[in-house]
């Protein structure tokens, strides 16, 4: 039995990662003037998060992550290049840790997505972040990804093979 | 031998203050604002991060700016700042069969699961200057469907294809087994991945080096290699198999979180040629591979260095080692633009103490030869 709701809470816990995987992934894309919009928004109506209390685990720091591709696309693993990368952790009084790790070097995101990663991970607030942030950025990002592959299939185009002079 | 001098502060800091008057311009005409750089001269900014081996959009265009658009001083100056940064992961390897695709074209099948797609190129421009860009204008560009003066009626979105787009060589040619496959190392997770920022080059190497050597070398020195090897120095008999362009996501997984993340895109070209068989008593004829991956937009460099690393390849194909291209010592001690113009431009500094030891052996010398009675008599003295 006990095996049982082992791996019942396992599989809970991967949900939860791939939850969190789709959120990290949409808050990395966003610009900051998004994020702090809705950040704006948010407030205004939730004086709580106005003065949220956290502490810095990892203050916001600019690296590099070292980007490796594969020989023809599926062979082996080589160095590519570096980019810059920042990344910041944070606490909530909580308890909850929110981490991000977001290509370019901007603090003030950073920070800002860890602070968000950690509340979507609370009960109290992670539906209504869900709503205002996660929802509709995700399907702004789709919706401009979409919109840039109907822009670019216009130059889909058919060749037609000539018959050469000589062979006619 | 340079040697180190004293003094010239003064000279030195008007010569610097010179620079940035001339790097500025006229006042009357209106500063470049780094977003200018970085949207309307994107593919200076693409070399400058392949070759400064470093992917950021902001910093390679203020480095554009501040080098006043000597793109291999605007590297030099990436170089130099990457160093200041710490290593804080190495990503997942990429996907580029996942590519958001700007352009997907290939040379050897006209016919293609997900088409064949242009994108923004200069092919098939005529090349003629275009005068009207000598005037700023604010032509409406967003016009949904426009009518040319042919009559070609344009649509500005259309449709996409449904269909995935297929690998043409590890999807299409592979199937058939017609051309070799890519190799992983066995027991992959602990082979270790070479990387030239960390360990100093020694010979031989093994491909992922010569991969991460050809991916930030200078664009100019691996065309003309590229060149060279469709001239007859190695010829290889390349096509492009594929060509891609558009955006990847770059994942890493941080340890403290145990499971991976995206953490945003980056702007990548990709080029796959397909080069002439091999075969042996045992093996059938196959088609050989060369592969190209380069930061930002920049199929030149990517075509030129699938046709090198296909080149390099010559040990392990057996092939005999004949011409530049193949020479992997040659290629890599010299791909490198920050360390070549290192080299090649300090000569321009003082080298006054040297100089005079080489002037007083030539003024010896020519004295010698001048008397040589002096010289027998020196050399019987030296005898005796």
């Amino acid at each position: 039995m006990t095996d049982v709701s082992g791996q019942k809470d396992q599989l809970n816990q991967k949900d939860t990662n791939s939850e969190r995987q789709k959120w990290l992934s949409v808050l990395a894309r966003c610009t900051l003037q998004d994020l702090q919009h809705h950040w704006n928004e948010l407030t205004k109506s939730e004086a709580d998060l106005n003065n949220l209390p956290y502490r810095f685990l990892r203050k916001a720091e600019t690296g590099l992550v070292m980007v490796r591709g594969r020989a023809g696309g599926d062979g082996q693993q080589f160095n590519l290049g570096e980019v810059s990368v920042t990344r910041c952790t944070v606490c909530l009084d909580s308890d909850h840790i929110g981490y991000a790790y977001i290509r370019g070097r901007d603090h003030k995101k950073a920070e800002l997505v860890a602070v968000l990663d950690a509340l979507l991970q609370t009960n109290r607030w992670s539906q209504k972040i869900r709503e205002i942030f996660v929802t509709p950025l995700a399907s702004a990002q789709e919706k401009a990804k979409l919109d840039r592959k109907s822009q670019i299939a216009t130059s889909k185009v058919d060749f037609f093979t000539m018959v050469r002079g000589e062979d006619a | 031998m340079y040697v180190a001098v004293k003094g010239g502060e003064k000279a030195i800091k008007n010569a610097h203050r010179l620079l940035a008057e001339k790097r500025r311009g006229p006042k009357e005409i209106p500063e470049l604002s780094i977003t200018q750089i970085k949207e309307q001269l994107s593919l200076s900014v693409s070399r400058v991060m392949a070759e400064g081996s470093l992917f950021d959009e902001d910093l390679a265009a203020l480095a554009i700016k501040q080098a006043r658009g000597d793109l291999i001083e605007a590297i030099f100056l990436i170089r130099a700042y990457r160093t200041t940064l710490p290593r804080l992961a190495y990503s997942l390897p990429i996907r580029t069969d996942k590519m958001n695709v700007e352009r997907r074209v290939s040379a050897t099948y006209k016919d293609l699961p997900g088409g064949q797609i242009l994108g923004p190129t200069f092919d098939y421009t005529h090349r003629l200057l275009d005068f009207d860009l000598m005037e700023a204008s604010d032509d409406d560009l967003s016009e949904e469907v426009s009518t040319d003066a042919e009559g070609l009626k344009t649509e500005k979105t259309t449709q996409p294809s449904d269909t995935g787009m297929p690998r043409v060589l590890g999807g299409l040619l592979n199937n058939e087994g017609l051309i070799q496959a890519e190799t992983l190392p066995e027991n992959e997770e602990e082979h270790p991945v070479g990387d030239l920022t960390r360990e100093p080059l020694e010979f031989p190497v093994d491909r992922d080096q010569r991969l991460q050597n050809l991916a930030r070398g200078d664009e100019g020195f691996i065309l003309s290699l590229g060149y060279s090897t469709q001239r007859g120095y190695a010829r290889n008999h390349a096509f492009v198999g594929e060509i891609r362009l558009g955006t990847v996501s770059i994942e890493i997984q941080p340890p403290e979180l145990g499971f991976a993340i995206d953490i945003g895109d980056l702007e990548i070209t990709e080029c796959e040629t397909v080069n002439q068989f091999q075969g042996s008593k045992t093996e059938p004829p196959q088609f050989t591979r060369g592969y190209g991956l380069v930061f930002g937009q920049n199929e030149r460099k990517a075509i030129s260095m699938a046709l090198v690393d296909r080149a390099l390849r010559a040990k392990e194909m057996g092939e005999d080692i004949v011409a530049p291209a193949q020479d992997e010592e040659f290629v890599m001690s010299h791909s490198d633009n920050i360390q070549a113009t290192g080299f090649v431009e300090h000569i321009k500094l003082p080298h006054y103490v040297d100089f005079q030891a080489e002037l007083g052996l030539v003024r010896r010398m020519r004295e010698e030869q001048q008397t040589p009675s002096t010289q027998q008599s020196q050399t019987q003295q030296a005898a005796e």
